[in-house]
């Protein structure tokens, strides 16, 4: 029995001295801005990516400036950052915002203008395909590709969507992004490629032959993945044998010696932006970190590290020929890309107040749950 | 502490106490912190957020209500959620319940290891154990090739369906059903079954009628806790479900995230609230009779003679439905007990094993079984400040807030069982109401509420949502064993002379040890596993260990997850072996110490 007392008696107590440390610990959040440079919060997005980013831009830049580059690794949620904004305490002061989900920022008053006087001469103009924008700039561009498992095809290879639902011909189970993220894994493009809609005509989307064609390859569809790297391991996994996937993410894979394979053949092309949170605290080293990333030598060093096409195509003049031709925006691969037209996707539907991706979203939800 | 002060008045039945002693019974002041914490850091944030679920373009609408209402899709998932939830709910509370009273039945010694095998899902990441749930049950899984060396070609589909759902669901929430119903049964006295079998009455009859109604309230309330939880479920449902198998808490989510919609979600998570309300409702009045427990039983209605004759015959069948059932059931008690425990821990381990292999693979993916075998993900762990740092703030945020909450939580359910009857379903629904509200709808009303007094990104702004996620663990598992402890070993000890202190010194805290010790390890377990407020309170400083193995593995999935896993298990087991070795060292030298007393 005093035994038991005192266990309890002790938790208490020690429950107390844990609160105390908690309590005491709550400021520890200011220690960040103790570099004299100051810092700037970005959001990391880990893997791949986050490693090229920080080899291509954020050590060099901090060599260059010593302002600290401090990778927040929260979840980047569209809502959430949104939220955080309208707070008046944005948890981040650079952020690289999906095409789709940017317009949601500029609704929502929730971007600073880019200061382009900070920008090297010229680099600007060499922001392609897409153009920079005032509050906005294009980060880097990378594809969906019908990616499958050469264990399970051996020499067989895709050419199109087509094929990719053409159980018939290339046998096995199916992956693809739900629909649910709107523009998010391109899932509605690859449907309607699938059933042969010219990329010409692709928009508006016809949501009926979408759903149709979607109503053919379900018997085959194991599941919609929810991460991007969520294929690759079903592709590794063996529990399907064609998905579709990040061109990124294959390449990453194959490096590793997975045995993965996929075509550029009407690869969607998608892009990220740069862009600064209104009221950020370090908002005026966000600026000059993007200035800095955006030049063609950095431009440059994160193509080399992660098969994301540069924003600045002054960097593919950096680049050896045969980097270039792993790169969505290389002039072989994109000249059989569709480009993924964010404008349509955040443009209001007729006869709505809302935009076509949340109709689609809605129509996706709709058809999903039967 | 006032709170003590308050038990000085502490007599019998609140009904007299009144008229008894001329003092007003104050044992409702031990509700107190418990309300205070609830409103404070529930209910305010909630309730701007549920103001938002009635804003439109031009100030109050039903708007949102109307178009969830009248959405096939709202419909849909919730008749599936609830579905899901029913069914794992009553796998779960029958196989812990097998559990949990074989548990009471075996040695000591052997009980410390088999609730280690009960806990043993708490210590990785649900991401990893999902997808180890999957190189178990996938088409080409460890099932499947089990099922072929017997000679099985076409096993069932397991997975990527509603039955791999379930299958990952009941795994998680097995170990929330057991712990209470156990907690409970250890207290229980055996004499009065023995007394029973002395009579006449066969083993499984006399567990019938004896033991099961002193179990029936915390069976009642381990349902409640793995149905409630189901609701909120995301992950799990979406790793292992089919294209389509789409819950609500997935519903709510993509309202929120993708359509941008927080009314839309608000208004979805005010809905679901309701229909679970309903739902209890309906049930606790049909079910709490028939288990003797809670209020009267309904009078029986008047109606002709006939009826009466038929309804005898009705009760008389069932009687003898009952009778042979328990009969069967009495004979191959062993059996199930055994069975009970082999599927449990089969449920339970499986992917746990298939994680600890991972943790050893040399691969960058997760293959089944691993090509080849390193230390070089643990190495890396190790070498890596971040996750160290993520392992150590998550231990002591998860033990500073179950800590909070098992003190607030212990007094505020002992303020709902012995305190004013009136005050007991209002309690009681506010209590299980963190629950209820998905975490993701309550955190975003708590970032709101805390952004911008600068608390997001700190300790103490993960501890704050924590306690209140843990509280209803706290609250319903110590109110179990409380409404199973006779009042009258209380008013014992007042009426020999104990004060306040001593009443909750020597009656109380032995009595309840098991149910605060259980309701602290789940209010710890409910912050040491999630996701979704650490996603809203995190910040670069401050990144808690399931975000970091969230984030880690949902960009890259590597075997880094899994070592988590095996380090918290090594840990754990370190931990249990030291305090053994520690007890037996005290013991020796105790005996060293009185011999040398004694020569």
């Amino acid at each position: 029995m005093r035994i038991s007392r005192k266990t309890v008696l002790g938790a208490v107590v020690t429950a107390g001295a844990l609160l105390t440390t908690a309590a005491c610990g709550g400021g520890g959040d200011e220690a960040a801005g103790a570099s004299s440079a100051g810092t700037v919060v970005v959001p990391d997005p880990g893997g791949d990516l986050g490693k090229a980013m920080k080899q291509a831009f954020f050590d060099p830049f901090e060599k260059q400036t010593g302002i600290d580059v401090v990778l927040s690794p929260g979840e980047f949620d569209a809502a959430v950052v949104l939220t955080g904004v309208k707070a008046g305490a944005p948890a981040f002061d650079l952020v690289n915002i999906n095409g789709a989900v940017l317009q949601r920022f500029r609704d929502g008053a929730a971007l600073e203008p880019v200061d382009y006087t900070l920008w090297k001469a010229g680099d600007r103009d060499k922001i392609s395909p897409v153009k920079a924008a005032d509050d906005a700039v294009p980060a880097y561009y990378i594809s969906v590709v019908p990616a499958w498992s050469t264990a399970k095809l051996g020499g067989q290879a895709l050419t199109s969507w087509a094929d990719f639902w053409n159980v018939g011909k290339f046998p096995g189970k199916r992956t693809l992004a739900p629909g649910s993220w709107g523009a998010g894994g391109a899932t509605f493009e690859i449907a309607a490629l699938a059933d042969g809609v010219d990329p010409k005509n692709l928009y508006p989307i016809d949501y009926d032959r979408v759903f149709a064609s979607l109503d053919k390859l379900k018997p085959n569809l194991v599941k919609y993945w929810e991460t991007g790297a969520e294929p690759i391991q079903l592709l590794t996994g063996g529990q399907v044998t064609v998905a579709s996937a990040w061109n990124g993410r294959v390449a990453g894979a194959q490096d590793k010696g997975v045995p993965v394979a996929s075509t550029w053949n009407q690869s969607i092309l998608q892009y990220d932006n740069w862009a600064i949170l209104k009221g950020a605290k370090n908002a005026g080293n966000a600026q000059k970190l993007l200035a800095f990333m955006m030049e063609a030598q950095p431009q440059a060093e994160f193509a080399k590290a992660i098969t994301y096409s540069p924003a600045n195509s002054a960097a593919f003049d950096l680049l050896p020929e045969e980097r270039a031709a792993l790169l969505p925006t290389s002039p072989k691969n994109v000249a059989s890309a569709v480009t993924q037209d964010y404008a349509w996707w955040t443009s209001p539907a007729p006869g709505t107040t809302k935009t076509n991706e949340e109709v689609a979203i809605e129509r996706w939800q709709t058809w999903a749950s039967k | 502490m006032s709170v003590d002060s308050s038990q000085e008045r502490f007599t019998g039945d609140p009904a007299s106490a009144v008229s008894a002693r001329h003092r007003p019974d104050r044992r409702w002041l031990t509700l107190v912190p418990l309300l205070a914490v609830l409103i404070l850091l529930f209910v305010v944030p909630l309730c701007s957020l549920l103001a938002d679920s009635f804003r439109g373009g031009q100030g109050f609408t039903l708007e949102n209500y109307h178009e969830q209402v009248t959405s096939p899709v709202f419909w849909r998932a919730m008749r599936r959620t609830l579905v899901i939830a029913a069914l794992s709910t009553g796998i779960c509370v029958v196989l812990g319940y097998c559990m949990a009273y074989a548990l009471t039945r075996v040695p000591r010694r052997l009980r410390g290891a088999l609730m280690v095998v009960v806990l043993v899902p708490y210590f990785t990441s649900i991401l990893i154990r999902s997808y180890a749930w999957i190189a178990i049950l996938a088409p080409n899984g460890l099932v499947a090739r089990t099922l072929a060396l017997v000679g099985v070609d076409n096993p069932p589909d397991l997975v990527f369906n509603q039955t791999g759902m379930l299958i990952g669901t009941v795994q998680i929430l097995l170990p929330l059903a057991l712990l209470p119903i156990y907690s409970v049964m250890s207290g229980i006295d055996r004499a009065a079954v023995r007394a029973a079998q002395s009579m006449g009455a066969s083993p499984a009859v006399a567990h019938w009628h004896v033991y099961r109604p002193a179990t029936s309230s915390a069976v009642l309330a381990s349902a409640a806790l793995v149905f409630i939880s189901t609701l909120g479920f995301y992950v799990t449902p979406a790793l292992l479900g089919g294209p389509g198998d789409t819950l609500i808490a997935q519903s709510i989510l993509v309202q929120f995230s993708n359509l941008v919609d927080p009314a839309g979600a608000a208004a979805q998570a005010v809905l679901l609230l309701l229909i679970v309300l309903l739902l209890f409702v309906v049930l606790f009045r049909y079910l709490a009779p028939s288990l003797s427990i809670g209020g009267t039983t309904a009078p029986a209605r008047r109606g002709s003679a006939e009826r009466h004759v038929r309804h005898e015959r009705l009760l008389d069948l069932r009687a003898r439905v009952l009778d042979t059932v328990l009969d069967v059931v009495g004979r191959l008690r062993l059996p199930i007990l055994v069975g009970g425990w082999v599927v449990g821990a089969a449920l339970l381990v499986t992917p746990l094993v298939v994680v600890a292999i991972w943790s050893f693979s040399d691969a960058t993916y997760l293959i089944f079984p691993p090509e080849a075998y390193s230390t070089r993900w643990f190495a890396d762990y190790f070498a890596d400040d971040a996750w160290i740092d993520s392992t150590l703030l998550s231990l002591g945020i998860a033990s500073a807030s179950a800590a909070i909450g098992v003190v607030i939580g212990g007094l505020g359910a002992f303020g709902l069982v012995r305190g004013p009857r009136r005050s007991r379903v209002p309690v009681a629904v506010l209590v299980a109401m963190p629950m209820i509200v998905p975490p993701m709808i309550y955190s975003l009303g708590f970032f709101v509420l805390v952004a911008p007094h600068g608390l997001v990104g700190t300790r103490l702004g993960l501890v704050l949502p924590y306690v209140v996620l843990g509280l209803p663990f706290a609250v319903s598992i110590t109110a179990a064993a409380l409404r199973n402890l006779d009042v009258r070993l209380e008013n014992a000890a007042r009426s020999l002379g104990a004060g306040p202190l001593s009443v909750l010194r020597h009656v109380l805290l032995p009595a309840l040890r098991p149910a605060l010790v259980s309701g602290f390890v789940f209010a710890f377990l409910a912050a040491f596993d999630d996701v979704v407020v650490a996603t809203f309170m995190s910040g670069p400083t401050a990144v808690t260990l399931p975000l970091r193995m969230f984030q880690d593995i949902k960009l890259e999935v590597s075997p880094r997850t899994a070592v988590v896993a095996v380090v918290l298990l090594g840990a754990g087991v370190i931990a249990v072996v030291l305090r053994f070795v520690t007890a037996w060292l005290v013991r020796a030298v105790r005996v060293a110490l009185s011999r040398m007393g004694a020569s």
